[in-house]
């Protein structure tokens, strides 16, 4: 088999420049000559009918394609309609395109490439029909809640939103489907019943092989590489048999017939919106062929820093010039960089799903060091069943890299359903085996994230289909367990400085507070949309805010800790993908990015987010 | 399917049509990247029935046809997706697939069949419903 093989390794980065955005602006004469001071661009949106002013409308600037700096540009409007963007004059009349936008309205003077005025007005009307409009969370706000509605919520928001231009697309093609029983109108009607069934249980099967697209294209684990029995085995996917089967029979009942349109009432954010007239959303374009997950801020660097699963790399952008540098890691074979973690020195610690790697790259040296984490329990194989996953690392109050007592970093191991422990200095490597539950097969339990208490004596992790535990990190015994329910979902977790460990709980569209000291939930937060699959939570304790990144409904949400209220940012992007948000210790501002499977099948950008509040100040 | 998607359908196959002349003739390694890259093996293999009918069977069944109208007809197919041919339950769209890897795809795909009736000793030309 082609699996590479070495325990631990250091070699300095072979480096791929990219610098699309620098490289075509050179091309066009663009760098040669000093940046030009951004002019800022200020307008009014107002409403076509009686010239109001709309407040909270969104109002977006997007650059012409190799333009220096970010891609688009969005800010909110005041109680006015007013609007400030920080650059835009010179841009306007450069290709760039000036868009508004409100849930419930719709544009009917586009202002766009408009030469040279220094105020804008740009017009929104009532629109009866929001289908355009809604984020891929809207389409399941009416369908029952319960259990079989958070497994197909955890289950198919793994990998895409739910419900996907793709997945309407397909819906409508199962309605499309004619034949059947002539004349007997309940015969016709349990015809269409089996079709749908039938129709969503085909799904389930080609997600089932589609797990090897968590793999970059080069990966030894490919379906190729595979029996088709083994592709299909649920043993070896995220979520078991009998999960696959709730999906289907829930997507045959629940999935809209039609989502050609919806009325203006059937969905609204659910709660206010947390924006002012500062704050600004930058996004930043990463090539078409890339799928980067996750982007932080690390120490000491001007950069933001991403990991890239399908094509064994990791980014370093430039917010000031949108440039994209391509480092590759250092590994003979494919590693598939999923999760990218900060340290205290800066360095960027990645885990890779890929041949059971877990890489420190340090910036200043521009070198790798690898270390190779592989249970002895799995088998040697090219499936799914042959693969550790190293997945999370053990992280602080801040989302920085933490060590135990002992120095150790802990790290969850999706194929095996364990914790593994990484001695850096030593190299010293270990697993610990966490609770099981009955019917789930190790990689069934998803088991995701990993937190350390501030003391370092135990490490919490979560499992999507399963509990959230932890484990005393000198003994290595499970010593609490905390139950959810199937479908509810624990998945990333961030602890704040008061002893609260908090959970997405992703199926459920809630956001858990558990009480490390007893192992008690204190509180479950129900978010605006319940359908959003909250993917993570981030802890900011500059504005004693926890932060949800959500999977379905392309918005942020902010939970202020001392009231519980929850108010929402909008992204203004379609099938804005979120996995993890990281706030900038130094700005306050939120890095993310958009992280669509397969990739291009989804916008991919990073995302920077001036809050526009107090502690952006 | 109603007048409106027969019509894009139409449209498509006709546009499709006036550049399958164009396609390029994949190598085998090239077309099993292809399908690795969009996930067609996901459903489909050459000659094993996985979801979908193994790629053979696809080729086998429309032997005979015209060739630059069919590599189009496919092409348009495996793009939007589709019932009918093979069961009620429909095909997933692919819409990430671009025009040309869609006809490149689908020219290798009918070639399976066609290129083996142009060997020596080929047996007869047949719908294998």
């Amino acid at each position: 088999m082609g699996r590479a093989r070495r325990n631990e390794h250091t070699a300095r980065a072979p480096r791929s420049v990219l610098a699309a955005a620098v490289g075509l602006a050179c091309l066009l004469g663009v760098a040669a000559a000093p940046p030009a001071r951004a002019q800022a661009l200020i307008g009014r949106v107002v409403s076509a009918s009686d010239g109001r002013g709309v407040s909270e409308a969104m109002v977006t600037l997007t650059l012409r394609d190799g333009a220096r700096g970010p891609k688009a540009i969005t800010v909110f409007a005041n109680a006015r309609g007013e609007f400030r963007l920080p650059q835009g004059q010179r841009e306007l009349s450069d290709g760039a395109v000036l868009r508004a936008r409100k849930l419930g309205y719709r544009q009917v003077d586009l202002s766009s490439n408009v030469q040279g005025p220094r105020s804008l007005q740009l017009y929104l009307e009532p629109s009866s029909d929001i289908a355009g409009q809604v984020p891929a969370s809207a389409w399941l706000a009416r369908a029952p809640a319960g259990d079989e509605k958070n497994i197909t919520l955890a289950s198919c928001s793994s990998c895409h939103q739910l419900a996907s231009p793709r997945m309407r697309a397909y819906a409508a093609q199962i309605e499309a489907v004619r034949g059947g029983p002539e004349g007997d109108r309940r015969a016709l009607e349990e015809w269409r019943r089996v079709v749908r069934h039938e129709a969503w249980r085909t799904i389930v099967k080609y997600m089932r092989s589609l797990h090897y697209s968590v793999f970059p294209l080069e990966s030894a684990t490919n379906l190729d590489a595979v029996d088709w029995a083994t592709a299909q085995n649920a043993d070896l996917n995220f979520f078991s048999e009998r999960q696959g089967e709730i999906v289907a029979r829930y997507l045959a009942a629940h999935f809209p017939a039609s989502t050609a349109s919806l009325a203006r009432d059937a969905y609204s954010y659910g709660a206010a919106l947390g924006v002012t007239e500062q704050t600004v959303i930058r996004e930043y374009a990463f090539p078409e062929r890339a799928l980067v997950r996750e982007l932080v801020p690390a120490p000491r660097s001007r950069s933001l820093w991403g990991a890239d699963v399908r094509r064994n790399l990791i980014v370093r952008l430039d917010p000031e010039s949108g440039e994209v540098q391509e480092i590759s890691v250092a590994f003979d074979g494919s590693t598939g960089p999923h999760t990218i973690v900060p340290d205290d020195d800066g360095s960027l610690w990645v885990t890779m799903v890929d041949n059971d790697q877990l890489g420190r790259f340090d910036p200043k040296s521009e070198r790798w060091k690898l270390w190779t984490l592989r249970p002895s329990s799995l088998q040697e194989s090219d499936s799914l069943g042959g693969a550790a996953i190293v997945h999370d690392m053990s992280i602080d109050s801040r989302g920085h890299v933490a060590r135990d007592g002992a120095g150790r970093i802990w790290l969850t191991m999706v194929g095996t359903n364990q914790l593994g422990t990484l001695h850096p200095e030593t190299g010293e490597v270990a697993f610990t085996d966490t609770n099981r539950i009955a019917g789930l097969s190790p990689i069934n339990h998803l088991i995701y994230s990993a937190v350390l208490d501030a003391a370092g004596r135990r490490v919490w992790y979560s499992q999507v289909n399963g509990f959230v535990g932890c484990v005393d990190t000198t003994t290595k015994a499970v010593e609490k367990l905390v139950p959810f329910a199937e479908g509810e979902g624990p998945r990333r977790m961030a602890r704040d400085d008061e002893g609260h460990l908090w959970v997405a709980l992703f199926g459920s569209g809630q956001v858990a507070k558990i009480d490390m000291a007893t192992a008690t939930v204190v509180s479950k937060l129900d978010l605006p949309d319940r359908s959003a699959a909250p993917y993570a939570v981030t802890w900011d304790a500059k504005r004693r805010a926890v932060w949800v990144a959500n999977a379905n409904s392309d918005a942020i949400y902010r939970i202020a800790v001392d009231s519980n209220a929850i108010s929402v940012i909008p992204l203004p992007r379609e099938m804005a993908y979120l996995r993890q948000i990281a706030v900038d210790p130094s700005s306050g501002r939120l890095v993310a990015s958009y992280g669509n499977y397969p990739e291009g099948s989804g916008p991919s950008f990073g995302v920077v987010i001036d809050v526009g509040d107090e502690a952006s100040r | 399917m109603n007048r409106r998607i027969r019509a894009c359908v139409a449209l498509a196959c006709a546009s499709l049509a006036s550049n399958a002349a164009l396609a390029e003739a994949l190598t085998d390694s090239e077309a099993k990247h292809l399908f690795g890259a969009y996930g067609c093996n996901a459903c489909h293999a050459v000659d094993e029935a996985r979801i979908g009918p193994p790629y053979r069977a696809v080729a086998a069944r429309y032997l005979g046809s015209a060739q630059a109208e069919l590599d189009a007809w496919l092409a348009t197919k495996i793009r939007l997706g589709g019932a009918g041919s093979w069961g009620f339950v429909p095909m997933v769209a692919n819409p990430r697939i671009s025009h040309a890897d869609a006809l490149a795809i689908a020219h290798w795909i009918l070639a399976l069949e066609r290129d083996a009736q142009r060997r020596p000793g080929a047996r007869a030309a047949g719908a294998t419903e």
